[in-house]
């Protein structure tokens, strides 16, 4: 069984990965991001500043923009079965949904995963040769798993899951306004998700990382419950609702194809 | 409408005809939302019209790659006696007219309630269709360019999302705010503004020139999309 | 409406498709054998005005496809059919003719409706007109194919692997179809199944690896196994004999081979008439020159 599903995922990664518009994706808005970075930049941190803050303004500043290529790759991972003729194969084939599922989950977010820790990792680079410290990998990593990792599974359950609902055009719209309104507008203005323990760009765990709230984490506005004051156990509490909320459209879809395919 | 022009406003799909109405939505129940939530009336009023400038350019961009892209019948279209990019562009065509027909409409309805707080008159149209026309035609270049609806896609939704959050940076530049999408909405219609805006116009019809170029190498078309 | 090629040569990137091909094809049914891969489809987007030649000399109907003028004349009396046809799922065949018809330039509505009806009396599909074609099956998928190809009447008819995945039943429907429309048009059939062609051409011609292995009769394309096409039994579990094994039909005391070989197979092979299929593999085992 695990057999199995250690397979899909593999498969799964790997055709992914051979996605040259992911990479290629990737690089462009990293690059939109890194020319255009804003006052608090990371080219804007001072000499003195610790590893981790660096890095911490790295993992906010890529992660920004990063969601916006991976929801929109994985928006057709799952419909494309059926647009490409494989649905069919795979439905008489002794292989359960969930573990399909499961597989296509965890490969697409090893796949969109990676050239978010590359990047990463290569920013660390070029800050341990600016700043002469080798620190800075170990807080790419941190951040990679911290702010990104939970971010990435929970764009990705509803990445997977909503086109089949909505198609992935319409998806790819919804997505990307979201992704404004839901984890970067202020929430003074507008009522929205931003800065509450529900954000994919990780308010919580990047306050935590570079120590003070950012990302408009804690700030007053809708749903006051979500919005705790941006503490450690705060920044642990989010990364696991993220977690568990990013497998629920997983679980329900399961569920029903289940009900379906009896 | 032509009997042809009827067959392509079929083509354009459910993304031609919801994207630009869930922009619609989306911005009018974002204006409900904000004002529930306390805010004044010229600010409604003013994420109304952040609305056309903003929300429907991206879903006009977006909508337009998968006008594009969306083509089962493609070798079948290139061995026709009508050029390929005459269709193409009837089917965006009916999508964008959509587009700006809701514009309009809102547009329209600001202006007459004296709720506007674009320029007066006619150019108050260029607070919306100049974006529109750039993101949608960088949309269609991306897509024929790269053969890949989620490359194209990602790059249109990020210079619209750098455009939203790095405003500071561009504006700062001679470039940047030559083709600055969201002047009206971020800094106003005051010095300048004008230019801003026809140089998105200018520069948009030079990328759909650039599109009916790309559209003269049949084997770019003929290698199918990335799946 | 005749077609001369003469030095075609394309190229996509590294990979030569097509090299120094010459070809007379003159009006009738034309038949383009080939492996997969051999440049066939390459071929006939090219003839179809698809695609535009990298080198060499293209002519039909006197048009030369190496210009842009040329290669739209040439569409405006052309039908093609291609190997991959998708269609609009969410039109009816009726509504996809005519949206194609509308294309093709036949502007006026009546005559273009009228003759979407006969079209779809032709191939078969007049009960099923209006029914959409996401519920059509892969052979009525094809006959409406067929059809839109058909629509405004064209001098020059290009169908590529028309019967692939088609049932038997289908493909002889498909085959008489295409025979029939010869008449005073060049229908020029591309396919790697040889019976199609001996069931339907005269003359053919057989593509290999991009190069004209054989142009000439299909009568002329069999007899190049005249003296080379044996039948054999072997016994059971034997292993096969040598040559090139055409069929190999199961019986209770063994196996019966249809072989292609220079000389007898076996002590008790018997010589046989060859058939299209023995002549084409006859000639695969030739060198290339």
């Amino acid at each position: 069984m695990l057999g199995q599903l250690w397979g899909i995922c593999r498969y799964e990664f790997r055709m992914q990965l051979r996605k040259r518009s992911l990479w290629i994706s990737t690089v462009l808005l990293l690059t939109f991001a890194v020319v255009t970075q804003g006052d608090r930049g990371p080219r804007h941190v001072p000499m003195e500043a610790t590893a981790r803050e660096v890095m911490g303004n790295w993992t906010v500043l890529f992660w920004i923009m990063l969601p916006l290529v991976f929801g929109v790759v994985l928006a057709d991972r799952v419909v494309r079965d059926r647009r490409l003729g494989v649905r069919g194969l795979l439905l008489g084939l002794p292989v359960g949904e969930g573990r399909l599922l499961a597989g296509k989950y965890l490969g697409g977010i090893a796949a969109t995963g990676l050239p978010g820790l590359l990047a990463l990792l290569a920013a660390a680079g070029y800050e341990a040769v600016h700043r002469g410290t080798i620190a800075t990998f170990g807080w790419a990593l941190v951040g990679f798993l911290t702010v990104m990792l939970p971010g990435l599974a929970f764009v990705a359950g509803f990445a997977l899951v909503c086109p089949l609902l909505v198609s992935a055009p319409l998806f790819r719209v919804l997505f990307v306004g979201y992704w404004f309104w839901g984890n970067l507008t202020a929430p003074r203005f507008l009522p929205s998700l931003t800065g509450t323990l529900l954000t994919p760009v990780g308010a919580y765990p990047a306050s935590w990382l570079l120590g003070e709230p950012v990302m408009h984490a804690g700030v007053p506005g809708w749903l006051a419950m979500l919005r705790p004051e941006p503490t450690g156990a705060a920044a642990l509490g989010s990364v696991a609702l993220l977690l568990v909320i990013g497998v629920l459209p997983l679980v329900v879809t399961v569920l029903l194809r289940k009900e379906g395919r009896a | 409408m032509s009997l042809r022009l009827r067959y392509e406003a079929r083509r354009a799909g459910p993304i031609g005809w919801g994207a630009p109405l869930a922009a619609m939505v989306v911005t009018s129940g974002l204006a409900v939302l904000a004002s529930g939530g306390g805010a004044a009336a010229h600010q409604v009023d003013h994420l109304v019209m952040a609305g056309l400038e903003v929300v429907l350019s991206l879903a006009v961009g977006v909508a337009a790659i998968a006008v594009v892209a969306r083509e089962s019948c493609r070798e079948l279209h290139l061995s026709l006696p009508v050029w390929y990019g005459g269709t193409l562009a009837r089917r965006v065509g009916v999508m964008a007219g959509w587009a700006v027909g809701w514009a309009a409409g809102g547009w329209g309805v600001l202006a007459a309630t004296g709720r506007w707080g674009g320029p007066a008159g006619v150019s108050g149209a260029l607070v919306w269709l100049a974006p529109l026309v750039w993101l949608g035609a960088v949309g269609i270049v991306a897509v024929l360019l790269s053969r890949s609806v989620a490359l194209a896609t990602s790059v249109v939704a990020g210079v619209w999302l750098v455009e939203l959050l790095f405003s500071g940076q561009l504006m700062s530049h001679p470039v940047g705010r030559a083709l600055f999408l969201f002047t009206t909405t971020m800094v106003g219609h005051g010095d300048g503004w004008l230019a801003n805006r026809l140089w998105l116009l200018g520069s948009g019809v030079v990328l759909l020139g650039v599109a009916g170029a790309l559209l003269a190498w049949p084997q770019r078309l003929l290698a199918g999309e990335e799946d | 409406m005749d077609i001369q090629i003469t030095g075609l040569h394309q190229r996509f990137g590294r990979v030569v498709a097509l090299d120094s091909v010459d070809l007379s094809i003159p009006g009738g049914m034309y038949g383009l054998l080939g492996t997969n891969g051999a440049g066939k489809t390459t071929l006939m987007r090219i003839i179809a005005g698809v695609l535009a030649p990298t080198a060499g000399q293209v002519r039909v109907g006197g048009h030369d496809l190496t210009t842009r003028k040329g290669r739209v004349a040439v569409r405006r009396r052309l039908g093609y059919l291609p190997q991959d046809l998708g269609l609009y799922p969410d039109l009816s065949a009726r509504e996809f003719l005519d949206y194609v018809g509308l294309l093709k330039g036949l502007d006026e509505t009546a005559a273009r409706r009228r003759q979407v009806g006969e079209l779809l009396e032709l191939v078969g599909l007049a009960d099923v007109a209006d029914r959409r074609l996401k519920g059509f099956s892969g052979g009525m998928r094809r006959r409406v194919g067929i059809a839109q190809a058909l629509l405004g009447d064209p001098a020059l008819l290009v169908v590529d692997e028309p019967t692939a995945g088609l049932d038997p039943e289908e493909r002889v429907r498909f085959r008489t179809l295409l025979g029939s429309l010869a008449g005073e048009r060049t229908v020029l059939l591309s396919t790697h199944i040889v019976e199609d062609v001996a069931q339907t051409c005269r003359q053919a011609a057989v593509l290999t690896a991009g190069r004209v292995r054989y142009t000439g009769p299909v009568v002329e394309l069999a007899r190049l196994a005249e003296g080379m096409t044996w039948e054999v039994n072997a016994p059971a579990g034997a292993p096969p004999p040598a040559g090139v094994v055409v069929s190999a039909i199961s019986q209770p005391s063994g196996t019966r081979y249809r072989v292609v070989s220079e000389a007898p197979p076996g002590p008790d092979a018997v010589a046989v008439a060859p058939s299209l299929e023995d002549g084409y593999v006859a000639l695969m085992r030739r060198p290339a020159r």
